[in-house]
């Protein structure tokens, strides 16, 4: 087969330029390859996020309600597309947390249902035992932060009463993958009794 | 009818056709007062197989009248006929295949490709012709059959500019145009290519225009038409053309 100038043309000039032939191939190959594997991570990620969310029944929607009866939750299940309600008690905190200085903001939460919402995955220790007041469990991204173990103890600032509480255990929850309180960017935490 | 003079190599001057017929040409590039006016109404006739050489002054008209006659440019108004086609009346792709067809061009600057060598370099026009001669037949005519297999790198600049000028010759052109063949090399080199362009006129028949400042070079034509302002200020036939090799400046 003969080639034709232009085909000559070009396989000279690539030859002639090999070097930078081979390391645009390479930079190009390293875009494609990053592209991919980027691609790949989110896919991944979002495969993931999925898949904890549907584990530990992130809830879709949340509706803060003040003074809301218990039977609420009942007619709130009966909304046509709503597949399950939950309730619970929720509650900005002021922490004293031992080592450090500043109080800590904190939202309190009261345990969700085992086979509700929003479950919590446990990290370290165990969950507060049924009926317990003073027990509670802890981010653990906070608990790492405060150097807080469980067994440890410290107080808390509630609707202007001051408790004193046990740390049982770290948990990890679909709500908060960062905790952060509105409108704010300082250290906060969620601590759930 | 022009008289050819060039009697002694071809003897073919009785029933020459009339190649080119121009009439009332005009080019203008811009308009209102920034309007220049490159050709201002020229009127030539050229007979098929002559040696044509246009002198003037830089901003004469020459290489607007030569790229309108090789399609390369529109004219602005009168007619440019190549022997029953007006070239003022094809669209982009008639004077796209009259230039394919019909014309060779030859410039200052020898636009060869580097990495292909003489022959590959005369190849490339070859394969798109209808009718080519063998690239080393083109380059044995402007007498480089020993460097065919040379890259551009490896020759002089004369010898770039007969494989420019083999490459513009291998599709057997009608006409040849040459825009300062001659401008980048010295006398002694310059004479060889003129004597390619000459042989080329001999000995197949092209119609050759060449565009020079240099009036010794005139010596070689049939023709001379000197321009000046946009238009033909003088043009003469030589009684007798005189071989490039003969030439000096």
């Amino acid at each position: 087969m003969r080639l034709s100038p232009l085909t000559i043309k070009l396989l000279r000039d690539v030859w002639r330029l090999r070097a930078q032939a081979v390391a645009i191939a390479l930079v190009i190959a390293a875009g494609v390859g990053m592209v991919i594997m980027s691609f790949g991570m989110i896919r991944s990620l979002e495969a993931t996020r999925a898949s904890y969310y549907d584990i530990y029944r992130f809830a879709d929607v949340f509706a803060p309600i003040r003074r809301a009866p218990l039977s609420a939750i009942a007619t709130v299940r009966q909304i046509p597309g709503v597949a399950y309600a939950e309730g619970r008690v929720s509650a900005g905190a002021i922490l004293d947390v031992p080592g450090i200085a500043e109080p800590v903001s904190a939202r309190v939460h009261s345990l969700p249902d085992p086979k509700g919402l929003n479950l919590l995955v446990l990290r370290e220790g165990r969950l507060p035992n049924p009926g317990a007041t003073d027990e509670v469990v802890a981010n653990e991204a906070f608990a790492k932060a405060a150097r807080l173990s469980p067994g440890d103890r410290f107080s808390a600032l509630i609707y202007g009463k001051r408790i004193d509480l046990r740390l049982t255990g770290t948990v990890l929850s679909p709500e908060y993958v960062y905790a952060v309180a509105p409108g704010r960017s300082s250290r906060t935490t969620a601590a759930t009794a | 009818m022009h008289r050819r003079s060039g009697e002694s190599s071809s003897g073919q001057q009785a029933a020459r056709q009339c190649i080119y017929r121009i009439e009332k040409l005009t080019k203008t590039y811009g308009s209102g007062p920034a309007a220049v006016h490159a050709l201002r109404g020229v009127d030539l006739d050229v007979d098929e197989g002559e040696m044509f050489v246009l002198l003037g002054p830089s901003g004469s008209g020459k290489s607007t009248f030569l790229n309108i006659l090789g399609g390369l440019d529109r004219a602005t108004s009168g007619h440019a006929h190549f022997f029953d086609t007006n070239l003022t009346d094809l669209d982009d792709d008639g004077l796209t295949e009259y230039r394919r067809e019909s014309v060779g061009f030859v410039f200052q600057f020898y636009n060869l490709i580097a990495s292909l060598t003489a022959r590959e370099n005369v190849s490339l026009i070859t394969q798109i012709s209808k009718d080519p001669m063998d690239p080393a037949e083109a380059l044995a005519m402007v007498g480089l059959q020993d460097r065919i297999d040379h890259f551009p790198s490896q020759l002089s600049g004369g010898e770039q500019q007969r494989v420019a000028i083999a490459r513009a010759i291998a599709k057997r052109p009608r006409v040849l145009l040459c825009d300062e063949p001659t401008g980048a090399l010295d006398s002694a080199t310059g004479v060889r290519v003129l004597d390619a362009l000459d042989r080329i006129n001999r000995e197949i028949g092209t119609t050759v225009f060449i565009i020079t400042h240099n009036a010794v070079v005139a010596e070689m034509a049939d023709d001379v038409v000197l321009f000046g302002d946009g238009r033909i200020v003088d043009r003469r036939s030589n009684p007798a053309r005189k071989p490039p090799l003969e030439l000096r400046w």
